[in-house]
């Protein structure tokens, strides 16, 4: 129920229409001052004597703490001026970022809430395959060295050799090659990067406990034997919860913009030329305009 | 009550005749007790590095102010460890990044100077702002002039432009706790580091400083800065300081002999006067490495330093020095190459004592993309407005303020290095201890592995053996180690061992590179093939004169492993052995000819380039050397 709550569009934009007016209401030269007035507060001064006094160990001047507030009253005024004349209008930058910044404020709602496990879990579940723990094998390999032309009889005899001869140390059948002769619980990406593409794939048909072969890998073929060996399955929870809770976090701030979005788009008429219309990809919101 | 301890005398009986013999068990097997020199765990005995680890030891990021004032705002130290470690990364030109395997470590070695500038300005941060040219440069990059303030920070050159201590240690902070976030011992290793950009006249004398240790210590110094000194003697003792005050460790690695003008490894101090054994000393301890091959150029050695060897001629940036200020005369080679320093240091051994150019070879990027790329096929370039564009090709790197001739273009640069360490585990102390003690070596941008261990007792059975690191180990030492005092009538032998990267272009050859001192004190150099692929011979003078030949597809951008081979082997003991000359031996594995950037950049986007292009090239790998010293 509450999970519901907290994911309806509507509830997102309630709240961040009310943060917004919240930001406007604190907005420093707002209501209540002249329009030639600007009011310095406590605050400010506060903020500027701390902020120097943290980099320079020591109070400032008066003359530095005016110099200071200068540069922030300067900026007041030109910023004042400037949005008298409009020169926000025409300019893309000053667009851009405040279109930006409305973004950012839905992104920030979805930052601020930390997920549940319970949620996380359901995500998980929902994207398995984003999040699985690779295949893992414990096994032993025998290089044969393309430059010596084994025949087939030959891989078979060493086959023979090799399954019969349990206890002995199978390096000694194997042409050098530096390749480990023996890898441990390794994951099938790290076989792959160690013997080249599909290695790992040719092991998933390779029997447990007997030496098996020949295998293609980039350098040559192998004889195998694999002595353990865990499939592949879905990640749990507790190991990729950073992850999930990173996809998540993403997941959820796309959600958040899209639902502004929406939310502020259907409150506006967009009117389009219709001589421009069979240019247009026919949406239901343009098919909506072009009957206005 | 007095206490009396009294046997059974059977059970006295007993143990008598147990400590006269072997005890005999129930089956009736004899139990032999262990040799004393044999210990229960087989393994303390096996305590040798049995795997290489690739790594990148020179990578810029957003934080050093040449990468983010010209504009690199995006890749800062955080995604840099980040795509080191495999995951997609965005560049700053909005493209997707990724490596095809992870590296094992990366050290984020930013320029110590103004360290910060450009992400600090970017947050409005009041350490920029309190500065009045800092606030001027942070007006111009939010006025969209940031290029106008990248040009006038450059122009300051070696002099400091201004000073924010506060800066410098949140911006070093900053990179420090990067590192500490991404350092996962025994899986991926974030060295803490920065570079020292220290170019006089325009004369690259650039360090790049590595730090042992973690945060805890790295934190209470800032990076010393060419601000600080242009003199690398300077940054020794900083580095002595540090030593001395934390207890830690530094290393530092030069680069770009080959952008020197004849400053690199020159026989003298800083400021002309003579050296003394102090200054020796101190080189040899600080600088137990050399960065011989990067974007910026390959430094192993010169065709007009080694006129013989037909493969010298690879990635050479040879026209000028790092600014294009003043060109590039045949007198300074001698003091720009790696081979011919090695061969220098054999004989300044005699004079000071100690060998102030013993030193391994690495590779590494030295990107200021924060991508680690060094594969011709995933070249993300130099810097950001070098990454992959269909124009790249024609952009200049450095452009020279005296001569257009003397420019640093893009066609020039290669898709380079990396370095490889053989290393006991994968965690800042084992790979900083064997970059220290030379057991690393270096690679044109492939994940080549080479290995090689010299001795006086090997034999060609040792090559077959499947205990290869271990014989090496017991009868030999490995790269960067010495050989002392032949025993009798004994020559030196080398195991050597190289494979191709998993996916990587066939091996064409090894080759041992060879420098003496003769008994009048002149150096020499002599290079011997020791493995070629394919039925091709050695002949009697030790070389292979047959070119492998080439596959390479050019505007298809691909190549065929039908010539070379995956994995070439050698034994090879030296026949001109002469126990009485100091000397060294480093191996050189050439792969066969595979598709450059340039050939990839054409490919992809449809380019016909100019006629010359580079398009193929012969990556290759060169390890640190063994020396052999007759005292």
């Amino acid at each position: 129920m509450i999970k519901k709550i907290i994911k309806e569009p509507l509830l997102h934009f309630a709240v961040i229409g009310g943060l917004v007016f919240a930001l406007y209401a604190t907005a420093p030269g707002d209501t209540g001052i002249g329009e030639k007035q600007i009011a310095v507060s406590a605050q400010d001064i506060e903020r500027h004597v701390a902020l120097f006094e943290r980099k320079w160990q020591r109070l400032p001047t008066a003359n530095e703490l005016s110099a200071l507030l200068e540069n922030d009253i300067r900026e007041e005024i030109f910023y004042r001026e400037a949005l008298a004349l409009g020169l926000d209008r025409d300019d893309a930058l000053v667009r851009r970022r405040l279109a930006q910044k409305m973004e950012f404020i839905s992104a920030d709602i979805a930052q601020m809430r930390r997920p549940s496990d319970e949620e996380l879990q359901t995500y998980l579940d929902s994207n398995p395959t984003a999040f699985t723990a690779q295949a893992r094998y414990h096994f032993e390999q025998v290089y044969l060295d393309p430059a010596r032309r084994y025949s087939n009889a030959d891989v078979l005899e060493l086959l023979g050799q090799l399954r019969a001869a349990a206890s002995v140390d199978h390096r000694q059948f194997s042409d050098p090659i530096m390749l480990p002769a023996q890898l441990v619980d390794t994951d099938t990406q790290t076989i792959d990067r160690t013997f080249g593409e599909g290695f790992a794939a040719a092991l998933a048909n390779a029997p447990t406990g007997q030496w098996h072969g020949p295998i293609q890998s980039s350098y040559g073929m192998h004889l195998v034997r694999i002595a353990s060996h865990q499939p592949g399955r879905n990640a749990k929870l507790v190991e990729v919860r950073d992850a999930v809770e990173g996809a998540w976090r993403q997941a959820e701030r796309k959600q958040a913009q899209a639902a502004l979005y929406q939310s502020l788009r259907a409150q506006y008429q967009v009117l389009i030329p219709e001589a421009a219309h069979h240019l247009l990809a026919p949406t239901e919101v343009q098919v909506e305009v072009a009957a206005e | 009550m007095r206490f009396q301890f009294t046997l059974p005398a059977s059970l006295c009986a007993f143990l008598l005749a147990a400590l006269a013999s072997p005890i005999t068990l129930a089956q009736g097997a004899k139990f032999e007790p262990a040799p004393k020199d044999r210990i229960y765990s087989p393994y303390p005995a096996e305590n040798f590095p049995r795997r290489v680890y690739f790594g990148d030891t020179h990578l810029h990021t957003s934080y050093s102010t040449d990468a983010g004032m010209a504009g690199q705002e995006k890749v800062g130290p955080d995604e840099a460890y980040r795509f080191a470690k495999g995951a997609v990364v965005e560049s700053q030109t909005g493209q997707k990044a990724r490596l095809r395997a992870p590296l094992d470590f990366l050290v984020v070695a930013d320029h110590a100077e103004l360290l910060g500038l450009a992400p600090f300005i970017r947050k409005s941060d009041p350490s920029v702002l309190n500065d009045p040219l800092g606030k001027k440069w942070h007006d111009m990059v939010k006025a969209g002039k940031g290029y106008d303030a990248f040009i006038e920070w450059l122009n300051f050159g070696s002099e400091k432009p201004f000073d924010s201590p506060e800066m410098t240690k949140s911006a070093w902070s900053e990179i420090v706790d990067a590192a500490e976030k991404h350092n996962q011992p025994g899986a991926f290793t974030a060295f803490i580091g920065f570079e020292w950009t220290s170019h006089p006249d325009g004369n690259n004398l650039h360090r790049v400083v590595i730090f042992r240790d973690g945060g805890d210590k790295a934190k209470q110094v800032v990076p010393f800065s060419a601000y600080d000194s242009e003199a690398p003697e300077e940054l020794w003792k900083y580095m002595d300081r540090y030593e001395q005050s934390t207890g830690g460790r530094m290393l530092a690695i030069p680069h770009n002999g080959n952008l020197s003008n004849g400053r690199f490894f020159e026989k003298k101090k800083f400021d002309g006067s003579k050296w003394d054994r102090n200054y020796v000393e101190a080189r040899a301890k600080r600088e137990p490495l050399v960065e011989i091959t990067q974007a910026k150029g390959t430094g192993e050695t010169h065709p007009y330093l080694s006129p013989k060897d037909e493969f010298a001629d690879f990635g050479l940036l040879d026209k000028t020095n790092l600014q294009g200020s003043a060109p590039k005369t045949n007198d300074m080679l001698a003091n720009e190459y790696a081979r011919q320093a090695l061969k220098d240091g054999l004989a300044l051994q005699e004079t000071y004592g100690t060998n102030p150019f013993k030193f391994g070879l690495i590779g590494s990027t030295d990107n200021h993309t924060g991508l680690a790329t060094s594969a011709e096929n995933n070249w993300f370039g130099k810097a950001h407005f070098v990454e992959p564009s269909p124009e790249r090709y024609k952009d200049v790197l450095i452009k020279s303020l005296v001569d257009p001739n003397l420019n640093i273009s893009a066609v020039d640069l290669q898709a380079s290095g990396l370095v490889a360490v053989w290393a006991n585990e994968n965690t800042r102390p084992a790979l900083f201890d064997a970059m220290e003690r030379k057991e690393a070596y270096g690679t044109s941008g492939t994940r080549l592995q080479v290995r090689v261990f010299g001795g006086w007792d090997f034999s060609e059975d040792d090559l077959a053996s499947s205990e290869f690191a271990k014989i090496g180990y017991d009868k030999g030492v490995p790269m960067g180690g010495d050989l002392k005092s032949a025993p009798n009538g004994k020559a030196p032998s080398f195991l050597v061992r190289a494979m191709r990267e998993v996916e990587g272009g066939n091996l064409d050859r090894i080759q041992v590179v060879k420098g003496w001192l003769d008994k009048d004190g002149k150096t020499h150099e002599r290079i011997y093939d020791v493995a070629v692929s394919g039925d091709r011979k050695i002949d009697s003078s030790g070389r292979c004169r047959t070119a492998v030949g080439n596959t390479v597809n050019e505007a298809d951008a691909s190549f065929t492993n039908t010539i070379g081979a995956p994995f070439l082997q050698a034994y090879w003991k030296d026949p001109d052995f002469n126990p009485e000359e100091k000397a060294f031996y480093y191996i050189r594995v050439l792969e066969i000819p595979t598709p450059t950037w340039l050939a990839h950049d054409a490919k992809y986007y449809g380019l016909k380039m100019p006629k010359g292009t580079r398009l193929s090239s012969q990556e290759r790998a060169y390890t640190s050397p063994i020396w052999y010293n007759p005292s």
